[in-house]
């Protein structure tokens, strides 16, 4: 009896595994980026210098007020992002349709930075949760697929119950490629398991009503629905407000009553001034805010309470998104979030090594060994891709955030041609040691590539490039040694 | 310094946990005495590292002892696998599939 239900759970295991894993390693790997993403937008936008101080001016909060006016005349719905310790700049963005991008001004004087336009921090953060394709189908797939993982985790934890315990850190790189590969997914897959089972759950769950909509299935049965109001698009207005009144002493006030003495959101609408409490402080994402009135500064609520089925879903956000975490523990994330890329990856491969012996002429396993090099190596390409982009492309390129995307998708898409090609035509090594070759190459390069670019000064924020370098290079190390650990002949 | 601390726990916690294992003892023989301590620092090491993790920081410190606790497994599999290969002894192991 046991031993039937740990076939059947292998069967479900290696099939929900496989079939969700092509998209879950990118979705892990995206993520473990976007841990990150502040960071990534600082190293890619070299020009917006990190030494400055948290502290603001009404000089700055002014040019900034007339920014977001500018922008709203343009039918842009813009907001603000006031300096913290660890974004120390002051940002007018707005949302684009897919990530939220703008201007960096300085937080004393207000003068805006001529940062080149990326959107790639935020680019990642979004491909994390919508693989770029919007609520529908993009969080959809990821939503689903965030179930797919509990399914492969809990068959997972069934197969290997009698093991867990004797095998906890059992790892044997020098054995047999299979015994290795399986070692590895184990070893991830074991001890990173409170993580990979809190992420699977928190992430699924914050987008649950994607799959399960509040509205009914069958609109028929329900009442005639209320007519709605003219609204704007998500990320536009319909009519720009007035220029706001001095925010820094609704700013300061606000603050005293958040508790939150940086890095606010300041959102606009054509009445009202709406400051927001920092992420950073506290693992629950509250979206606390003092209103004020747009037109004379007076006071006009405050939302600082939130019930408790609301402030639960706003621990499981808080946690989930990792704002609220301190550098080590940002780094313990990014550790683990590396952990279950690797454990999604290694089950790609164990799930090719045992059935190429009796599938491996099959057109269905050559089809599965191409989509595995295109989420294996092929993702890392095209992530690294952006960043070469990012440091190739022309400065003051006009549509550069766009144009550094559409690079990464088209990189992406020649892998996936690549691997194709090759493993359709029997080449399958040979495409496993060229992408290999290529990885290698985009990750040694990157560091040289940004010292040579000469796009910043290393005395400030060296901490944010040498780490991005370092952690390229490594990159580009580890696809080095797999390419010549493919040379040798298999043990 | 108390994150290294708590790093070196669970390091010697799993340690003492693939020492404590058949493949692992029978490789490096102990004395008798040896299993009792290594028993008693894989249930006593952890336990510390949660007290320190949550006195560093109590709203955080689960996370901590979570994290750090994952990363110094994946460290100590990695040493002892390497160990394992310079003494020969990679090879004992069961058939993969």
């Amino acid at each position: 009896m046991r031993e039937t239900l740990r076939v059947h759970m292998g069967w479900l295991h290696s099939w929900v595994g496989f079939l969700a894993g092509l998209l879950l390693a990118c979705i892990f790997a995206s993520g473990t980026l976007a841990v990150f993403d502040t960071e990534i937008t600082q190293w890619m936008q070299p020009e917006v210098p990190l030494r400055q101080g948290t502290s603001l001016t009404p000089t700055a909060l002014q040019a900034a007020a007339q920014a977001v006016q500018a922008e709203e005349e343009n039918g842009l719905s813009a907001f603000l992002t006031l300096p913290s310790q660890r974004d120390p700049v002051l940002r007018v963005l707005h949302y684009d349709g897919y990530e939220f991008v703008g201007t960096a001004l300085h937080s004393e004087t207000g003068a805006v930075f001529p940062a080149r336009e990326t959107a790639a921090g935020q680019f990642f953060y979004n491909f994390h949760f919508s693989l770029r394709g919007g609520n529908q189908p993009g969080v959809q797939i990821v939503t689903f697929l965030g179930l797919c993982l509990l399914v492969a985790v809990g068959s997972g934890l069934v197969i290997h119950i009698r093991a867990l315990w004797p095998d906890l850190i059992l790892f044997r790189p020098f054995g047999a490629r299979p015994r290795a590969w399986v070692d590895a997914h184990l070893i991830a897959g074991v001890l990173f398991l409170p993580f990979i089972l809190f992420m699977g759950y928190t992430g699924t769950a914050i987008h649950a009503r994607a799959l399960l909509p509040v509205e009914p299935f069958f609109p028929f049965h329900t009442a005639a629905k209320p007519k709605k109001e003219k609204t704007a698009p998500k990320g536009h207005v319909l009519q720009a407000g007035p220029l706001p009144p001095p925010l820094l002493p609704l700013i300061a006030q606000a603050r005293d009553i958040l508790g939150s003495p940086e890095g606010n959101l300041v959102l606009f609408t054509p009445n009202e001034v709406r400051i927001f409490k920092s992420d950073a402080f506290g693992p629950f994402l509250t979206r606390d805010h003092v209103d004020f009135s747009r037109k004379d500064g007076h006071a006009l609520r405050s939302v600082t309470q939130s019930p408790p089925a609301v402030a639960t879903m706003q621990l499981v956000r808080g946690l989930h998104y990792a704002r609220y975490a301190p550098l080590p523990l940002r780094w313990l994330y990014f550790l683990s979030g590396l952990a279950a890329t690797s454990l999604a990856a290694s089950g790609l491969i164990v799930f090719l090594m045992k059935r190429r012996r009796s599938s491996g002429e099959q057109f269905f396993f050559r089809l599965a060994e191409a989509l595995t090099m295109t989420t294996v190596v092929g993702f890392p390409a095209a992530t690294l891709g952006i960043f070469w982009a990012n440091r190739c492309l022309p400065v003051a390129l006009s549509g550069r955030a766009m144009i550094e995307i559409d690079l990464f998708f088209a990189v992406w898409g020649l892998c996936a041609a690549h691997a194709l090609l090759l493993t359709l035509t029997r080449h399958a090594a040979l495409g496993w040691r060229q992408q290999l070759g290529l990885l290698a190459g985009a990750g040694c390069g990157l560091p040289l590539l940004d010292l040579i670019s000469r796009s910043h000064a290393w005395g400030q924020g060296a901490s944010i490039f040498m780490a991005s370098d370092t952690l390229a290079f490594l990159a580009g190390l580890i696809a080095l040694c797999a390419l010549l650990k493919l040379r040798e002949p298999a043990a | 310094m108390t994150f290294l601390l708590v790093l070196a726990l669970w390091s010697a916690a799993f340690w003492c946990h693939e020492c404590l294992q058949p493949r692992t003892r029978n490789i490096f023989p102990r004395q008798t005495g040896a299993v009792s301590v290594n028993q008693i620092i894989r249930a006593l090491a952890p336990c510390l590292a949660l007290p320190l993790c949550l006195f560093q920081d109590p709203a955080l410190g689960i996370f901590y002892w979570l994290g750090l606790g994952s990363a110094a497994g994946l460290g100590t599999s990695v040493l002892m696998a390497v160990l394992k290969q310079k003494r020969g002894l990679a090879q004992m192991s069961k058939p993969p599939f």
